[in-house]
């Protein structure tokens, strides 16, 4: 049974993340921006990664379509089928053509992803061009079509406008429609709608749903607001300082949060369906990960922490059920604890 | 005793040139960044201003603290005795006198403290530049003010380059609140940091606002936070306030279709209860150039040929309501119904 | 180097020492901008470097009289074109000596070309000797002194970098020529620096008709070809002044167009810095305008001034080298890097005696030292990073 269980994830596998580290040396010491990171994203559904700034969850992104700081040293394996992404060369052919073919990726600021000196429409065409057809006209429809499906209105008028002639709101649907445009396997997401105003990010995460429906591709999502994910995401992965520290689905997260992290990160959000009169707030504030000692990073923060334990070693990844582990020592093995105290 | 006024603000405009030609034929083109706004805000309050980007909040806190001036208007301030004085209009003591009692509070703890200046200087400035202490009486109060904002002793030395977000933020309460106002306008004050630092934050003013019975003049675009913090509520919308309600009201009920649209719009982080979504069409229109009659038209679901051509006076909706709408009675529009707290 | 001076004072110890203290942490928390900036900048090497490089030029411009072997006015006229003086430590009888010593000269003519050289005369020679007694000169122009460097007895004669055609010494002209060459920058630069910021500042801060004004002007300024700027204006100066007012003309030309380019940063970074939120919170917190202007803005844009104003010397260095070349600045007898640099501009003296293209050597060591500098400068400005 368990057995059969795996071969049917395993058919469904997209990417497999497995031991991801990405260390940046400093002048203090090495930071490890990605401590042994590892995770998997199924075809057609939503991961989140979720986490506060500096927690690494976007360089993890970035990691994933190989533009991660020249600066930085990656290791560990990110699968995609049989190819290790790891392994390509920085900016090669190979990885170049897994870009925007396969994996594609939208960012905060639109602004960025696109050119000022060139049309939208010729932006967007342009990568069309490189994985899906040579065909300039078959390319300037694809377009046209694509620009229609992420609900431009106009579109035939918007493909000929710069940059600078959209609205912010505007701007992120076109970066989807590029994104989109070669029909990705696997879309990254880096707060695609943080610089948005309220109404507007509905309107996209909205719009992000629908095309998943249409597309089929699969998301990762990184956010720090955590009201984003359950409304997006299937399976979530909590970071803090480098590591996963819990991985469930969705509701299971919500419902039933184990590690102390992720259980002070909900209590601590102010939610407009609730009152509380006062927000219980996670004391203190997030470490800078240079030369830490093997310890739990949340040990300072932690109101559960077992001195003598959770700060003297690696904290052991414990499965509590088929879709749901933590990284804690309050939910580690018997086996391993009598070890450790004895 | 919160009905008792504290602050009133009479048909406040704020314009801004919209440069032209050159020389002197500048006139003409204005953008209303605030157009002719007028409230009431209580003694011992919190009264938030929420509303998208562009809508003129922050412009308006400026104008009510007089880091930018006005163009037209009044901002009335009640002292201890009951005496009205124009803020706007004071001059040297009396501006002095009424100045300690109204402070701000920044969004960005990176840009409002001054890189070159040791925490302690800038504590203690706005006591240098307003009061007539000794050196001795300002040292005592800096501490103390560190002392209950939670910054330890040591860091008084120190310059902000060695603290993060949340520590800076600390230090910009600690700054705003060492002349003892009555009234704090925190300007997006909690928005740029992490949720669990966020959580400290609201929890710290909270409690400072009780220690010191102040007024607060929160402004957000963050509706979960807005919810937790105020008492009363103004939506603005391109310059104008179209909802002014207390929070359970408001939340509860709201009677303008944009505050609907807004409190639907924001993600729901809790997956086991289903909410209904409004997702608005269309983007915020340029204030440069607002459409005709109600500013909301072209983005109301519920708007009639009435709307297009006449602008709705803010009028009173019983319950202690303000609502610009002609329609406010008819209409019966989602609130946010409560979960029960888990 | 580094182990080699620490221990030394605490001076040498900021520059060659990272402090190794163990509360490091808090001084770096507690470390002004200025620390911070000047930490980054040792972080990079070009710029350590060339702090070094520049530091000993400007030694080199103090103690110019007493390293200088010759005075200013005096010359050979036995030794017209002297090539470099070669230093010897094994005499004729190959007996080693500690301290080296050069040969006396002796001249004759070429057989073929029946130009005039020189050739060591292996019997006479003279040991270096330091701290000796030679020309008059008053250090710093206050303390009347006679004591060199180095030199040898007479009738010897050293010649580190040989002689011109007036047989003077270029070495200590060299040397004397960098209390010119090095300080008419510095000076122009200050002036530039105090026109700059007054006429920066009004600029930004009233804005408007004043800074519209002010900006066409400046274009205006910076629009004249600089070589004919140069020599109209130098046209201006009387022909025999003395040199000290000599001095001062030129650098008031130098500084009279660099003005423009530190007045335009001052101003933007003025305009920039009058939108920043701590300077509206110090507003709100009742602080004046001319304290704001004091301690919040001026401040802020100094470090920014301070690389502007690095990255100018290298021109003025190269604007008063050009002009003296051209005869229009500093004229001999009095020396500066461009008044040597005029021996060089007939092609037979390059080919013939090449040593009298060393000034320019010197010339380009320092321009690209103040470079780095300044590029250093311009990475620590912003040391927040």
């Amino acid at each position: 049974m368990k057995a059969e269980t795996a071969t049917a994830k395993q058919s469904q596998d997209l990417l497999q993340v497995e031991e991801l580290n990405i260390h940046f040396p400093t002048d203090h010491g090495m930071l490890k921006a990605v401590n042994g990171v590892s995770f998997n994203v199924y075809r057609g559904k939503t991961l989140g990664i979720v986490g506060e700034s500096g927690c690494g969850k976007s360089i993890t992104g970035k990691a994933i379509i190989g533009i991660q700081p020249k600066t930085s040293a990656i290791s560990g394996s990110i699968k995609l089928g049989d190819v290790d992404l790891v392994k390509l060369k920085r900016n090669g052919r190979e990885i170049r053509a897994i870009r925007g073919s396969k994996i594609a990726m939208i960012f905060q600021e639109p602004m960025a992803a696109f050119s000022p000196l060139y049309t939208i429409g010729n932006q967007i065409m342009e990568s069309i061009l490189l994985h899906r057809t040579k065909n300039k006209k078959e390319a300037a429809m694809l377009t046209v079509d694509i620009l229609q499906r992420v609900g431009i209105s106009n579109p035939e008028k918007r493909f000929h406008q710069y940059p600078h002639e959209f609205s912010g709101g505007m701007m992120q649907r076109a970066m989807i429609a590029m994104a989109l445009s070669c029909e990705p396997e696997l879309l990254i997401a880096d707060e695609p709608t943080t610089a948005l105003d309220v109404t507007i990010q509905a309107q996209v995460l909205d719009l992000m749903k629908q095309l998943q429906r249409e597309f089929g591709m699969a998301i990762v999502f990184i956010t720090h607001d955590l009201g984003i994910v359950a409304e997006m995401c299937d399976e979530v992965a909590v970071m803090y300082l480098g590591k996963i520290v819990e991985q469930a689905t969705v509701r299971e997260i919500y419902k039933n949060p184990k590690h102390p992290y992720t259980r002070g990160l909900l209590r601590s959000i102010p939610t407009i369906g609730s009152r509380k009169e006062r927000l219980e707030s996670i004391e203190g504030t997030v470490p800078i990960p240079i030369n830490m000692p093997p310890m739990c990073g949340f040990f300072d923060r932690c109101q559960d922490r077992i001195p003598g334990v959770c700060d003297k070693r690696e904290v052991p990844e414990t499965q509590l059920s088929d879709n749901h582990r933590v990284s804690c020592f309050l939910y580690a093995d018997t086996d391993n604890e009598t070890e450790i105290l004895s | 005793m919160k009905e008792q006024p504290i602050m009133q603000v009479r048909n406040l405009v704020k314009e801004y040139p919209v440069h032209g030609g050159i020389g002197r034929n500048r006139q003409g083109a204005a953008v209303k960044a605030v157009s002719d706004i007028s409230f009431t805000i209580r003694k011992g309050e919190t009264f938030s201003l929420v509303g998208e980007s562009g809508c003129g909040k922050t412009t308006l806190g400026r104008c009510l603290v007089r880091g930018i001036e006005a163009t037209s208007g009044q901002v009335l301030y009640y002292t201890d005795e009951g005496v009205e004085v124009d803020f706007l209009q004071a001059k040297k003591q009396e501006y002095k006198a009424i100045r300690q009692n109204i402070q701000m509070i920044f969004q960005d703890p990176y840009s409002s403290l001054n890189p070159r200046m040791t925490v302690y200087d800038i504590i203690s400035e706005p006591l240098r530049a307003l009061s007539t202490l000794t050196k001795s009486e300002i040292d005592e109060r800096v501490v103390e003010m560190a002392r209950r904002t939670g910054l330890n002793i040591s860091y008084l030395r120190r310059y902000p380059h060695a603290f993060s977000g949340g520590q800076r933020q600390r230090i910009g309460i600690a700054r705003a609140l060492i002349t003892n106002p009555k009234v704090i306008v925190c300007d997006e004050a909690v928005s740029a940091l992490d949720v669990s630092i966020q959580a400290q934050i609201i929890n710290l003013l909270k409690d400072l606002q009780q220690q010191y019975q102040m007024t607060y003049v929160f402004i957000s675009h963050d509706l979960s936070v807005v919810k937790h913090i105020s008492d009363r509520i103004a939506v603005m919308y391109l310059g104008r306030i179209v909802e002014l309600a207390p929070t359970e009201e408001l939340f509860g009920q709201p009677k303008h279709p944009y505050s609907e649209a807004l409190l639907l719009s924001v993600p729901n982080p809790d997956p086991t209860v289903r909410r209904e979504r409004v997702i608005l069409q269309g983007e915020v229109p340029n204030p440069a150039n607002p459409p005709e009659g109600c500013h909301f038209h072209p983005r109301c679901p519920y708007k009639t040929a009435l709307c297009e051509t006449s602008a709705p006076e803010l009028r009173d909706a019983g319950e202690g309501r303000l609502v610009a709408c002609h329609h406010a009675d008819q209409l019966k529009l989602k609130g946010i119904t409560e979960a029960i707290p888990v | 180097m580094k182990t080699r001076l620490s221990g030394t004072t605490s001076w040498s110890r900021l520059f060659f020492r990272r402090p190794a203290t163990n509360n490091a942490e808090e001084s770096y928390y507690a470390a002004s901008h200025w620390k911070l900036m000047l930490r980054k900048l040792m972080k990079h090497k070009l710029a350590r470097i060339s702090l070094y490089v520049l530091a000993m030029m400007y030694l080199m411009v103090i103690f110019a009289n007493i390293i200088a072997p010759q005075g200013l006015d005096s010359y050979d006229s036995e030794n017209l074109n002297s090539r470099p003086s070669k230093l010897h430590w094994v005499d004729p009888q190959g007996n080693f000596h500690f301290i080296p010593f050069v040969y006396g000269l002796k001249s004759s003519r070429d057989p073929v070309t029946l130009r005039k050289i020189f050739v060591e005369d292996k019997q006479k020679w003279y040991p270096i000797q330091f701290f000796v007694k030679g020309t008059e000169y008053k250090f710093l122009g206050l303390i009347p002194g006679n004591v060199h460097l180095f030199g040898v007895e007479d009738p010897g004669r050293i010649f580190v970098f040989g002689t011109d055609s007036l047989g003077r010494d270029l070495f200590s002209r060299i040397v004397l020529g960098s209390q010119v060459s090095l300080t008419i920058p510095l000076v122009g630069v200050s002036i530039s620096f105090f026109l700059g910021l007054l006429i920066g500042g009004i600029s930004g801060y009233f804005g408007g008709f004043i800074d519209t004004v002010i900006q066409r002007v400046i274009e205006i300024i910076r629009s004249f070809p600089t070589l004919p700027l140069w020599m109209a204006l130098s046209a201006a100066i009387p022909p025999r002044v003395p040199i000290v007012h000599m001095f001062f003309y030129i650098t008031i030309i130098m500084a009279f167009i660099e003005w423009t380019e530190l007045a335009r940063v001052v101003r933007s970074k003025f305009m920039a810095l009058r939108n920043e939120d701590y300077v509206m919170s110090a507003r709100i917190s009742g602080v004046s305008n001319a304290r704001i202007i004091r301690v919040h803005l001026v401040p802020g844009f100094m470090s920014y001034l301070v690389v502007t104003m690095t990255l100018a010397i290298p021109a003025m260095i190269i604007g008063e080298t050009a002009m003296s070349f051209l005869g229009l600045g500093i004229r001999s007898p009095a020396a500066s890097w461009g008044v040597l640099l005029q021996e060089a501009q007939q092609m037979e003296n390059v080919a013939l005696y090449p040593w009298k293209l060393i000034p320019l050597g010197f010339v380009i060591i320092t321009v690209l030292a103040f470079n780095f500098l300044g590029d250093g400068l311009r990475d620590a400005a912003d040391p927040y990073k």
